[in-house]
């Protein structure tokens, strides 16, 4: 316990004011959501008795279907209206795919509502009769799944590639003609492997050993200062930069769903990383720029430290606090830019359900004000946390 | 300078051209046929006709004038044991068909010999296929075999019909005769699939020269050529021109107000740095900021047009401008229109402006010579007017430079919610019905104000700032 409160005061910008530590908890809640969302809303009971014999229906796959042939006396069975001798629901009990004829669509949160209390929507249904409330719980899981994995490939792509642009610039990685000529011959196999009549799985895997070994084989052979031809890195880096930064975002988006094989949300959240890596990778080119400079690095290179090293040991970890703070209003950007996504109905398959969906529907129907105001709080809400904590972690960095 | 900017405006330029050669990939790899899209604008009659021959007819036509029978690209590469023409194959579907029978047989000669046979069952029996069931049955068959993409499959349907055909008494010599050169072809086929021939493992290539699709939409992008949109046979350069008004109307009004409120807020806020009005103030901004403005369009909507609380303003398009008696009750009309889609647009900008703005003020109090100004009795509001506002306006003209992109692209989630019909909505609508014609030269047209902006701020920064010796960084 006191390890954990240890861990929470070291937070970025928890000391720093009230506000913070609000920002924080809020961001905890909606994390904690997204993990556990099935487990909170579902339409499947944790624990039910019938006819004497005890199940789990959260737990195991059991379905409705499955229940009916076991219990023909009981058939047709449904999660919420079959009489169980013994019934343990989760807090609220409907998934978000859930549609519940019974109550109907767009039923206000304070309206006369069919039912106990325990089946009432506490947040209203939309278009569908789909709970409100279980939807923004889906929703925090689709928005912090995308809004931080698309950031983390940004990262992952962005920084290692933005440093090396400014580190060796356009004149610093020489090669020798040896290595080069390495270089090209690997491109030119790779290059005619993969026109040859063989499976797709054989050219990937005979590419891939082919890239290995050759990287082995320059990585053997390093003397980066050396050589005479130089690989003009920062050119190469930016020029890929500005490509991607002259695409319409719109024009690449709506392209990859529709030719990329994959869910629809892995591809929303590979789309919207290959657009923020661009400014991950000018924003890590630009600190970097600014740290060859000091003196600590200066003395590293006198001292004769390969290069390699001094990125490894005495940049990038320097530069990690920069890099996250610009990590923290990337993941803002990236829930912003999958929320307006879902709310215009590009990218996620119309089954899934999330806050700029929710938001959408009351375009068809002004007067559903809980369909405006619930979600598009938490899009805000969670917005303006990921804000404060950014802008008050900057403020202590400048400090 | 002039020559790193003539550098750098080349450089533009090659950049300009990969953008332009992935985007045409790119909309060639999206599934479904162009020339299909184009059948409908060009041949009303072609949904009508049911006859295999005819259809092909209207397509290759139709391919031809569009140019869409050429080669991509100037260059090609094929795996060796795909037939030398496959590119030329049309309709698409052919295409596929043949590639795929090429995978599988290894047998290039082959497979397009037997796609010749194929074509000319096509041409000998269909137009008999009233006349004669045998010849309406071997034109059915062959439609169907240009389908067939398993080789195996593609034998079991010829010795089907084979046997069918063989008792049919109006069959003719011909037909028989197709019939078995076509099963002789595919058992050819069939009998070397999954042999691999290691002799032909190297790729071969092709130059096509300037006769290729790239060069001809280049070309005639370049020199202004009309293009025609898919969706409602408008020019696209008119359909681009009346968006990208609307656009600049909508995003130029927000953008002035942004700019114009924030530097002055900025001013504002910087001037009274830490003082409890300025703390509010700022924590007004810093919400402002974080909202979204879909949500706070939606909002607007819902409180003060739907009439649900209040419906002051309209709740979207653009209103009837066109019968208005004058100009002034036609701008009035608009602007009553445009209010709330600016505010949407120009509440998010200007809290980030004004927060710049703020921080770039106070750090120019910060510097020696507001010091030795003060020391020599200047009164802080010459100070603020005459020296702080010049040096602290730097980094928002770096800001401008960097949203002039975003001014002529449009801001696609408030043309929807609002409905005004700009560049952002084209955009969607024509990707949606991937209506080319449209989606490239906006997409031309954006990627180059991208580039040569950051040009251009470097330009500007430069002359504002003299300081700034090199365009290099």
């Amino acid at each position: 316990m006191k390890k954990l409160i240890s861990l929470i005061r070291a937070l970025p910008g928890w000391s720093s004011g009230f506000s913070v530590r609000f920002a924080w908890l809020f961001l905890f809640f909606i994390g904690f959501i997204a993990l556990f969302g099935p487990w909170i809303a579902n339409e499947k009971p944790y624990y039910c008795k019938l006819d004497g014999q005890s199940y789990f229906p959260l737990f195991t796959s059991v379905s409705e279907s499955g229940f009916s042939s076991k219990h023909p006396s009981h058939s047709p069975v449904n999660w919420h209206t079959t009489k169980f001798e013994s019934v343990w629901r989760t807090p609220i009990p409907f998934g978000y795919r859930t549609i519940d004829l019974k109550a109907g669509s767009y039923i206000s949160p304070f309206a006369d509502q069919a039912g106990n209390n325990r089946f009432r929507h506490w947040l209203g249904t939309d278009a569908l009769g789909r709970d409100v409330l279980a939807g923004m719980i889906r929703g925090c899981r689709v928005s912090l799944l995308i809004g931080l994995g698309s950031m983390l490939i940004a990262l992952l792509i962005g920084v290692p590639l933005g440093s090396a642009a400014a580190w060796w610039g356009n004149k610093g990685w020489r090669l020798t003609i040896l290595q080069f000529i390495i270089m090209l011959f690997t491109c030119t196999v790779v290059f005619l492997v993969w026109f040859t009549p063989i499976t797709i799985l054989t050219k990937s895997l005979v590419s891939v050993f082919l890239v290995l070994a050759a990287i082995y084989l320059l990585w053997k052979s390093r003397s980066y200062s050396r050589g005479r031809i130089a690989v003009p890195i920062d050119q190469l880096v930016m020029g890929w930069v500005s490509i991607i930064d002259g695409f319409p975002a719109l024009f690449l988006i709506l392209i990859l769903v529709a030719i990329v094989p994959l869910k629809g949300w892995v591809v929303v959240m590979l789309t919207i990383a290959l657009l923020r890596w661009p400014s991950m990778a000018r924003y890590m080119r630009a600190e970097v720029f600014k740290m060859k400079e000091s003196n600590y690095i200066k003395a590293a290179q006198i001292l004769n430290v390969p290069s390699w090293q001094i990125l490894r040991r005495h940049i990038v970890p320097y530069a990690f606090r920069p890099v996250m703070i610009s990590f923290v209003f990337g993941v803002s950007s990236a829930i912003l830019a999958e929320s307006s996504l879902s709310f215009l109905g590009i990218g996620l398959p119309t089954e899934e359900i999330n806050w700029g969906r929710l938001l959408a529907q009351s375009r068809n129907h002004f007067d559903a004000w809980w369909l405006v105001l619930f979600p598009g709080s938490a899009i805000f809400f969670t917005l303006l946390s990921l804000y404060t904590i950014g802008n008050a972690w900057q403020k202590l960095s400048e400090k | 300078m002039f020559r790193s900017l003539l550098r750098r405006c080349l450089n533009a330029l090659v950049l300009l051209g990969v953008i332009s050669i992935i985007a045409f990939y790119l909309s060639k790899l999206v599934p479904g046929d162009e020339v299909l899209d184009y059948l409908s604008l060009d041949d009303s009659k072609y949904a009508a006709s049911v006859d295999p021959l005819e259809q092909r007819v209207a397509y290759a036509r139709v391919a031809k004038k569009r140019s869409l029978d050429l080669p991509l690209f100037y260059l090609s590469v094929l795996p060796s044991n795909y037939p030398d023409s496959l590119f030329l194959i049309l309709p698409v579907s052919d295409r596929q068909t043949v590639k795929k029978w090429a995978q599988a047989s290894n047998q290039k000669e082959g497979t397009i010999d037997l796609y010749h046979d194929l074509q000319r069952g096509l041409g000998y029996a269909c137009p008999l296929a009233d006349a004669s069931p045998a010849a309406n049955q071997l034109c059915q068959m062959v439609s169907e075999l240009l389908h067939t993409h398993d080789l195996f499959s593609a034998h079991h349907i010829i010795l089907r019909h084979h046997s069918l055909i063989a008792k049919d008494s109006s069959a003719t010599p011909e037909t028989l005769a197709i019939l078995d050169t076509l099963n002789k072809d595919i058992e050819l086929l069939v009998r070397s699939t999954g042999k691999p021939q290691m002799a032909k493992w190297l790729p071969v290539f092709y130059w096509h020269g300037t006769h290729n699709q790239y060069h001809q939409w280049m070309g005639g992008f370049i020199t202004f050529k009309p293009l025609t949109s898919l969706i409602d046979g408008r020019n696209a350069w008119s359909k681009i021109f009346d968006a990208l008004s609307w656009t600049l109307l909508l995003n130029g009004l927000a953008f002035i107000l942004a700019i114009v409120l924030g530097v002055l807020i900025g001013l504002w806020s910087g001037r009274h740095d830490g003082l409890k009005k300025e703390r509010v103030v700022n924590i007004i901004l810093f919400t402002l900021f974080a909202l979204p403005s879909f949500w706070l369009a939606t909002l607007f909507i819902y409180f003060l047009s739907s009439g649900e609380w209040l419906s002051i303003f309209p709740a979207g398009g653009l209103g009837p401008y066109h019968s208005a008696s004058n100009v002034f009750q036609k701008w009035a009309v608009l602007l009553t229109h445009l209010t709330l889609p600016v505010l949407c647009l120009a509440l998010g900008s200007l809290a980030y402006i004004s927060r710049q703005m703020k921080q770039s003020v106070v750090n120019q109090f910060h510097q020696p010579y507001v010091l030795s100004l003060r020391s020599l009795g200047v009164s802080e509001k010459t100070i603020l007017r005459k020296h702080v506002f010049r040096n602290a306006l730097f980094p928002v003209i770096t800001m401008i430079g960097g949203a002039l992109p975003a001014l002529l692209s449009g801001s696609l989630i408030i043309e929807v919610i609002f409905s005004i019909p700009g560049m952002g909505r084209l955009m969607y609508t024509s990707l949606v019905a991937r209506d080319w014609p449209v989606v490239f030269p906006i997409l031309m047209f954006g990627a180059a104000i991208t580039v040569f902006s950051y040009i251009l701020t470097d330009v500007i920064y430069k002359w504002a700032d003299p300081r700034v010796k090199s365009l290099e960084t």
